[in-house]
């Protein structure tokens, strides 16, 4: 028992994820590895080209493949590899297991169906794997199987028992999906459940998006960039949701943001990418306290936390490499102060001297 | 003529907007005229007076949806402002036209956020710089002579010129959206979101440049933009708006610790901090901007206010000069002296 607990839920072993095309080819990700334990947040912080979106897209199987090509290493959720997984089975896992919330809420709520009913059904998926479920006349054998399996049932609309698919949201539901909205601050809920999703402002439609993973309440819940789109008094409000899903339906929470600031305000843990791979990971206190890899040092001295008077920013010099022709050596080097003859030549491994803390650069492990 | 209330320095002001209102019509349907409906409108900016002195940036943050995107593109004049009037070195500009205010535009720009969008794919970068130039009739002589100044101002190599805008980076388009900008040498630019579609290590690099631009060449600016730290780090002097109106003006390091209206504490304290020991959200409101076309009646913060008394809800309070520069549409402005740290606790304002 005590040795089950303390498996990680999730666990990536050197994933390395390359998006292929006629002309070239980019390795969006090389040799990424970290864990995700029960009830933790992990952010995923990195700039455009980091990869973490793929991370994300990877860990729940939603990759578009091609022209996106898994080429080696694992996803072990529960210990199962979910990227080896048939998509009949991945289905399953998807919403009740692994949740995912993205950036722009209103291309992944659906436009024609209200608030209430997107709810209910996330619901009823969540009740339906719970229990015994009667699939219907029309439905495939599997109980498993999830509405967005897709094939003949989608195009004729057997995504759920008809009976359920009313205008309304079926009152066996209605209590708790206007309790869970008004759990993520919606005013009035009575009346948002009947909105369609573009009757919603951006704060609300996020919100929805949320309510919609926490009701399922998944073991994990892969956010990618879930404030980005917002305004900063919207963004405190859905950050704070964040912290209260993991305290009340004890999720684990994978952040992917480019905002060191937001990983400061949620997460336990942050993992620092830079074009494909992991440069550094730390508890979130030593990361700000003392943080170990020259990127993240440069990413923190970019936040503009001076007053004009104060003098200029510490910017890193240089843009962020293309991924169709990567730096030699260490990733970094081009842009790095502290670059050495080593680093255009050798790549630096992640070193962590103790589990969870450590760096992938000369300068701090020699290797 | 000088406007009766100007949250301002009114000497030596390059830029003076008196009571600018620009509204735009929403479009309802056909039948709603037979039916007598008034035609509604979208109260983008709703009575906005400020000045902007030579060399000074003049930072104007709100969130999506305050109408701070419009003020710029109106002070501009690239929309008709609804009324109000408008003075650039001395000069009305609200009622020029036609060639009038193309002579104008040389002394004036402006700077958009995406610079994916903002620069014409198939122009060469020289074309892309030089056409404000050519707009105006320069020699070609001139023209080669300026964009090559300028593209030594924002630091991109020479060999650019003949290159495409793909085949540069954000951050490096970004600079190319400045040097267009900056060929006419226009003593005023308005940065609309100058920097929210970078990467955030890159993003530094644009602030600083900026700055150093506005520090050789003595430029105003009009900072438009949502990032609070942004203005922070590049304004001298704050304007808050909300839904069409300034709430809060003042010096910048005064405006961000002491805020006078309570709008201002709350966009404050919303703002997350690089420092996992100083959580934001515990005391965030909820509520959201309201509706342009239907404001709130009173105090447009009222329903998300909370110190809101029945006189908020009543009376709209007027932005007033509440100490030396510093200017709060608050009924209470006084009363939220102290800081923001005292006003979490602050009694309902005037009990």
């Amino acid at each position: 028992m005590g040795e089950e607990e303390r498996r990680p839920l999730l666990e990536v072993k050197g994933l390395t994820v390359t998006y292929r095309s006629a002309v070239k080819s980019i390795r969006a990700l090389d040799g990424v590895s970290l864990t995700v334990d029960p009830s933790e947040i992990i952010a995923i912080v990195g700039e455009s080209g980091s990869g973490k979106s793929t991370l994300g897209l990877s860990i729940i199987n939603l990759l578009q493949k091609p022209p996106a090509v898994v080429d080696g290493g694992e996803v072990l959720f529960r210990g199962r590899d979910v990227t080896k997984l048939p998509e009949r089975e991945m289905a399953s896992v998807r919403g009740t297991s692994i949740s995912m919330i993205f950036q722009d809420p209103l291309s992944s709520l659906d436009p024609v169906y209200t608030v209430g009913e997107q709810i209910a059904e996330a619901i009823e998926m969540r009740e339906r794997r719970a229990s015994t479920w009667n699939p219907g006349p029309f439905a495939r054998r599997d109980p498993d199987l999830a509405p967005s399996g897709g094939g003949l049932g989608r195009v004729v609309g057997v995504r759920m028992p008809r009976g359920d698919r009313g205008r309304r949201v079926p009152r066996a539901h209605a209590e708790e999906v206007i309790e869970a909205l008004r759990r993520v601050q919606i005013a009035d809920p009575e009346r948002v459940i009947d909105r369609y999703p573009h009757e919603l402002s951006g704060g609300m439609a996020q919100r929805v998006m949320i309510t919609n993973a926490m009701v399922q309440r998944p073991a994990l819940l892969i956010a990618d960039e879930p404030t980005s789109a917002l305004d900063v008094t919207t963004q405190a409000q859905v950050l704070r949701l964040m912290r209260e899903m993991r305290r009340e339906i004890g999720s684990s929470i994978l952040l992917v943001t480019h905002d060191l600031a937001v990983a400061a305000q949620v997460a336990d843990r942050v993992v620092v990418m830079y074009a494909g791979e992991t440069v550094e990971v730390a508890e979130v206190g030593r990361l700000f306290e003392a943080p170990l890899h020259p990127y993240t040092e440069g990413l923190l001295n970019s936040i503009p936390r001076k007053y004009r008077e104060e003098g200029r920013l510490d910017a890193i010099p240089g843009d962020v490499p293309d991924l169709r022709s990567p730096p030699s050596g260490c990733r970094f080097h081009p842009r790095c102060p502290h670059a050495f003859e080593r680093c255009a030549k050798e790549r630096p491994v992640l070193v962590e001297p103790e589990p969870g803390r450590g760096a992938a650069c000369f300068l701090r492990y020699p290797q | 003529m000088l406007p009766e209330v100007s949250p301002m320095t009114e000497d030596g002001s390059l830029l003076v907007v008196d009571r600018l209102v620009k509204y735009f019509p929403v479009h309802g349907s056909f039948t709603d005229r037979f039916r007598g409906r008034r035609p509604l409108h979208v109260h983008a900016v709703d009575g906005v007076s400020l000045a902007i002195a030579r060399n000074e940036t003049l930072g104007v943050v709100g969130e999506s949806g305050s109408g701070k995107t419009t003020l710029g593109r109106t002070v501009l004049m690239l929309e008709k402002p609804t009324s109000g009037s408008m003075t650039f070195a001395g000069r009305q500009i609200s009622a020029l036209s036609g060639d009038q205010l193309r002579q104008l535009r040389k002394r004036m720009q402006i700077v958009f956020q995406n610079p994916y969008s903002s620069l014409d794919p198939r122009a060469r970068v020289r074309d892309i710089i030089a056409e404000p130039l050519r707009a105006f009739g320069s020699p070609r002589a001139v023209i080669d002579e300026e964009v090559e100044r300028v593209l030594d101002a924002v630091n991109l190599p020479e060999d650019s010129v003949f290159r495409f805008p793909h085949e540069f980076s954000g951050g490096q388009r970004q600079r190319i959206a400045i040097a267009r900008a900056l060929v006419v040498s226009p003593e005023f630019v308005v940065l609309d979101e100058p920097t929210s579609a970078l990467d955030s290590s890159v993003q530094a690099q644009i602030l600083n440049l900026l700055r150093k631009i506005q520090d050789d060449m003595g430029l105003s600016f009009m900072l438009i933009t949502h990032n609070v730290d942004v203005v922070k780090f590049m304004a001298h002097r704050i304007a808050v708006m909300y839904c069409g109106k300034f709430v809060e003006v003042g010096a910048t390091r005064a405006v961000l610790e002491s805020p006078l209206h309570p709008y201002t504490s709350l966009l404050v304290a919303s703002v997350p901090r690089p420092d996992p020991t100083k959580k934001v959200g515990e005391t965030a409101m909820s509520g959201e901007v309201p509706s342009a076309v239907d404001p709130p009646a009173g105090c447009r913060f009222n329903p998300r206010c909370p110190y809101a008394q029945d006189v908020c809800r009543r009376e709209e309070p007027p932005l007033r000069e509440v100490a030396p520069g510093r200017w709060s549409a608050c009924h209470f402005a006084e009363d939220l002296r102290g800081g923001p740290k005292a006003s979490p606790s602050l009694p309902a304002a005037g009990a």
